[in-house]
Order: structure tokens, then C-alpha cells, then sequence
């Protein structure tokens, strides 16, 4: 008996020091291609979710950096600038006259003139916020003589909607357009969306009260 | 199945944490708007005739809700002379983020005469 049991013992010794059963490979191979899978779909997302939020958080300081500068550029406005609009091709131009060059970083120092404001086409059809300031004679002028020519510099790119308003006091309504020279809006409202994002963004700007009076 | 189970674990932490990553980007992106808003709607109020009194202001798709409030402030110099036509406008916003509520809010003095 003692024998037979002994043999059993070194028979199932030598089956399994032998190997693996198909079995246990292809059940271990699965569970492998499994776990594989999971951590490839978790670093997938991982990456996703980064890239989404690199690209809402410069979206984002795209915005307040805009909004800040155009902010800015209205504080500074000098009561002798002279402020209109006009539409040109179905886009409206914000022109300031005897303004501050406020979007110029070159170190020659303040210099003064024309800046205009509009929404330009981009190749690819969008939209780009990008201004224009003129200081030179009115021949060579974009706003009086029409020279295409002229260097319009993107403050803003990737813009598929872009509206702008301005607010008169005296009658309390918004206008799409101010073509009176004569006074200023009170305020001035920016409205834009740009592209991959899913909502309009608002800015409200409020011209200097000692310029509209109010 | 130890060594799975510690597998799963990992993967439900990495999971919970790219939610809150997520979750937290979203605050931040709504606090900013809603800071840009705070902003224009101080800026609306404060061109426009001051009314002391609250009422409900509709933006955007209106997931975030917002209130402004004009009081008139009684304010008094060292010596006791009421300084008229000072005004505090306060506008609160408030909203709903990760199942919280949340909410923000900024005032201004004005002067209107």
C-alpha cells in the first residue's frame, strides 16, 4: 500500500513539474490582455483629460488676456480721441482717432493716431480680432483712402462669432452700430466665441464717465 | 487573484482621480467665467440709473443664476455731514458644480449724483 501511494505521489510530481495545462496559458494570456487593455484605456483618458484641460486653461487666459488689454485700451482713451464705427463687408470696424497706440510694445515711445478694431478672415475661415493703428499720412491711410495694404496685427485668433454693442445712456437701448462722432457710448459690449468651446464669452467695457458725461 | 484584485484597486484610484482632475478643471473654468460676468455686470450696473433694489439678471444659458442688489449707502464724514447719492451694488452668483452649490459675489461703491 505503502508503495502504491508513493508511486501516486511521484507520478503527480512529475506531471506537474512538467509544465503548464493549455488551460492555465490561455486563461493567464487573457487575464494579461485584460489588465493590458485596462491600463491602456486608463492611460488613454489620462492624456485626454490633460490635453482638454491644457487646452481650456489657454483658452481661458486667451480671454482674460483680451479682455484685460481691450479693458485697458479704453481707460486710457483721451477725451480729444474720436470714436466711430463703420461696416465694411458685413463686419463692423471700431475706429478711434487721436488715440494712443495701446497695442504696440515697441520702445519709441507713446505715439498717437488711428486705431482701428474689427474682426478679420483667417484662411481657414474663421474669425481673428486684430487691430490696426495708422499714424501715417491719409493717402496711405486704411481707413480714409481704403489702402488694403494695410498691417493689421491678430490680437486674437480662432474666433468663429464675434459681435459687438454699444450703450447710449440717454436713450437706455444698445446698438449694433455708432456712427455719431459727435458723442461716446457709455459702454461698449464684446461678444465672442471661440472655436471648441461650446459658450459665447461677454466682455463689458465702460468708456471713462468724463469723456460720455453720464 | 490577489495580485487583480490590487490591480483593480489602482485602476478605480486612477479613475476617481482623473474625475477629480477633471471635476476641478471644470470648477475652475466656471469660476472664471463667472468672475468675467461678475465684472460686466458691475460695470453694466454702475453706467446705468441707479434704483436701490433686488432683482434677478438672465446671462448666457442660465445655468449659473445671478442677483444684483442696489442699495443706497448712508455713509457720514468725521464731522457728520451724510454723504448723498452713494450707492453699493452687489451682484451674487450662484451655481451648481459636482453635485455642490456653489456661489460667488462682488460690490462696488458708486458715486451717481
Amino acid at each position: 500500500m505503502k508503495q502504491t501511494l508513493k508511486k501516486i505521489s511521484r507520478a503527480r510530481w512529475s506531471v506537474h513539474s512538467s509544465g503548464y495545462l493549455l488551460l492555465e496559458v490561455l486563461l493567464a494570456l487573457a487575464v494579461l490582455s485584460i489588465v493590458v487593455g485596462m491600463v491602456f484605456q486608463i492611460i488613454q483618458t489620462a492624456l485626454k483629460v490633460t490635453a482638454d484641460i491644457n487646452f481650456l486653461q489657454t483658452q481661458q487666459r486667451k480671454v482674460d488676456g483680451i479682455t484685460e488689454l481691450l479693458r485697458r485700451n479704453f481707460d486710457s482713451m483721451p477725451q480729444s480721441s474720436v470714436f466711430q464705427t463703420r461696416k465694411i463687408n458685413g463686419s463692423v470696424e471700431l475706429i478711434f482717432r487721436s488715440a494712443p497706440f495701446n497695442f504696440s510694445w515697441v520702445r519709441t515711445g507713446a505715439s498717437f493716431g488711428t486705431v482701428v478694431l474689427a474682426s478679420r478672415p483667417q484662411a481657414d475661415g474663421r474669425l481673428a480680432l486684430s487691430v490696426l493703428q495708422e499714424s501715417g499720412n491719409a493717402l496711405d491711410s486704411y481707413v480714409d483712402a481704403g489702402n488694403e495694404k494695410a498691417e493689421w496685427f491678430p490680437l486674437m485668433n480662432d474666433v468663429e462669432e464675434l459681435s459687438w454693442r454699444f450703450f447710449d445712456v440717454v436713450t437706455g437701448k444698445w446698438s449694433p452700430e455708432w456712427p455719431n462722432t459727435a458723442v461716446k457710448p457709455n459702454l461698449v459690449q464684446l461678444t465672442f466665441k471661440l472655436a471648441g468651446r461650446n459658450h459665447t464669452e461677454r466682455c463689458v467695457f465702460r468708456w471713462p464717465i468724463a469723456q460720455t458725461g453720464s | 487573484m490577489l495580485a487583480l484584485m490590487i490591480f483593480c484597486l489602482v485602476a478605480v484610484a486612477l479613475t476617481t482621480a482623473l474625475q477629480q482632475t477633471s471635476d476641478a478643471s471644470i470648477l475652475l473654468r466656471d469660476e472664471a467665467q463667472v468672475r468675467l460676468e461678475l465684472q460686466n455686470l458691475l460695470t453694466e450696473t454702475a453706467a446705468q440709473k441707479l434704483n436701490p433694489g433686488k432683482s434677478e439678471v438672465r446671462v448666457g444659458d442660465g445655468r449659473v443664476r445671478y442677483e444684483r442688489e442696489i442699495r443706497a449707502v448712508q455713509a457720514k464724514t468725521a464731522a457728520g455731514v451724510l454723504l448723498a447719492n452713494l450707492y453699493e451694488i452687489t451682484v451674487q452668483a450662484s451655481w451648481k458644480a459636482s453635485n455642490q452649490e456653489r456661489s460667488a459675489h462682488a460690490e462696488v461703491i458708486v458715486y451717481q449724483p
